[in-house]
């Protein structure tokens, strides 16, 4: 086989984000990772840990999102890449920890603040109701729209008939969410 | 407005990106019009959103489950204690195949030795990209650093070069052009200018210079001379390698901790 065909096997792998195979691949390059930022920044095992779960999970977004659909290197390299970006931010953040007062006025200029609080509130709001309508509708509503399975491992995963039955499921559980959220919505009117 | 299941596949396939044509113009002037279809399409947005995002926080509790299980495996595995007669017998034993296999390596072209090499080998981040030396200023040089940056190394290789064509003496740059090379897989072009910084005992690169060295020989699988560099880094107190030399010699001898 090919190292195209092989990388474009794997990324295909990772983006059908089947757990058992995506935590192997997780333990396959944890070692070499952690040791290599070890060598070449001095930082805490600790923070050579968290490094390596925050990359790895860079990378299958990343892939998921299909912002990564082809390998110009190994997939290794661009594990290290991310993992440099992201030691970064962890070392950075532990220097430039400032107090609230030192905020310049200038980073807060032009700065929606209601707009981004309505849209956390929406949000928020939303991951609730989520967690409320508990599974199957969020397993399946996570499955589809966040793991991109397939209506057919969808329906095999929840041992229905087949794949038309989980379509149907999971527009009834989008609809259930959005009823409830469309309820809440008018509930909050009415209390204000 | 009811969101009925026609209702929400359309604006399923909208935010997937796949209405087209008349189907998308239909789509768009019904949001112009038709305040409640506008806002349904909004709160789905927000929804998917919002899966996505519990998506990404449930994958990263299952990562920080998966290191938490693998960290308590290591733990647990280097816990019991071994009595020495049967550590010795052990280790005789792995010794009779270590041998063999380390041999292997060094004589043959490893299956492992492009992992082993990606994993000691990052490009060397940029320190020169401020430097305003008027002396060895030049506009290949600035190029060449932003490429390198960019991370585009086989382009970034050629202009460092235009640059240390015109100035020989300047080390610095001859390192990042060795390491915009060994980057994009050119090693036999790396190696002569890392030669040439490790051969300078006063240049700031000279001990990653060595190191690197080492690496470029790892990726030609040149087993000999990679042997005499890491025992070349080995034997200097206090370089700044020596740990990394002395982890990969145990990695290609096949005692791998």
């Amino acid at each position: 086989m090919s190292k195209a065909r092989d990388s474009s096997d794997l990324l295909a792998r990772i983006k059908a984000g089947e757990s058992a195979f995506l935590r192997e691949l997780y333990e396959e390059k944890r070692t070499n990772f952690i040791k290599w930022v070890l060598w070449q920044y001095s930082c805490s095992e600790e923070d050579a840990k968290d490094a390596y779960q925050r990359a790895f999970s860079i990378l299958y977004f990343n892939v998921k999102n299909e912002k990564l659909t082809e390998l110009n290197s190994s997939l290794d390299t661009y594990l290290y890449a991310i993992g440099k970006n992201v030691l970064r931010g962890i070392l950075r953040s532990q220097m430039d920890a400032q107090p609230l007062d030192s905020v310049a006025a200038s980073q807060v200029d032009g700065f929606d603040f209601f707009e981004q609080e309505q849209q956390n509130d929406q949000k928020q709001l939303t991951q609730q109701l989520l967690n409320e309508i508990g599974d199957p509708c969020k397993r399946i509503l996570l499955m589809y729209y966040f793991r991109n399975y397939s209506l057919e491992s969808i329906a095999s995963s929840m041992g229905y008939k087949n794949e038309g039955i989980a379509k149907k499921k999971k527009f009834l559980c989008l609809q259930k969410l959005r009823d409830r959220w469309a309820a809440s919505k008018v509930d909050e009117r009415g209390i204000l | 407005m009811e969101a009925n299941i026609e209702v929400l596949e359309l604006i399923e396939r909208f935010h997937e990106g796949k209405l087209r044509g008349k189907e998308l113009e239909a789509f768009q002037e019904r949001q112009k019009t038709d305040s409640e279809f506008a806002q349904l399409v909004n709160d789905l947005r927000t929804t998917f959103q919002t899966i996505d995002a519990v998506g990404r926080q449930e994958f990263r509790e299952e990562v920080a489950l998966w290191e938490t299980e693998i960290a308590s495996n290591e733990q647990s595995t280097s816990r019991p204690v071994i009595p020495l007669r049967r550590w010795m017998a052990v280790a005789a034993s792995v010794l009779i195949v270590v041998v063999p296999l380390g041999y292997f390596y060094f004589t043959s072209q490893s299956v492992n030795k492009e992992e082993l090499f990606a994993s000691n080998f990052q490009p060397y981040e940029n320190l020169l990209a401020s430097r305003s030396d008027e002396e060895n200023d030049s506009k290949a040089l600035d190029s060449g650093l932003q490429l390198y940056e960019q991370e585009n190394y086989r382009a970034a290789a050629e202009q460092l070069e235009a640059h240390a064509s015109q100035f020989p003496d300047d080390l610095a740059a001859k390192f990042y052009l060795a390491e915009a090379r060994l980057a994009s897989n050119q090693p036999n072009a790396a190696l002569g200018f890392y030669q040439q910084v490790a051969e300078d005992p006063t240049n700031a690169f000279r001990e990653l210079a060595e190191w690197r060295i080492a690496l470029t020989y790892l990726t030609l699988a040149s087993s000999d001379p990679l042997s005499q560099q890491l025992n070349l880094i080995l034997q200097q107190e206090g370089h700044e390698y020596r740990e990394a030399a002395k982890q990969l010699q145990t990695e290609l001898a096949g005692g791998i901790d």
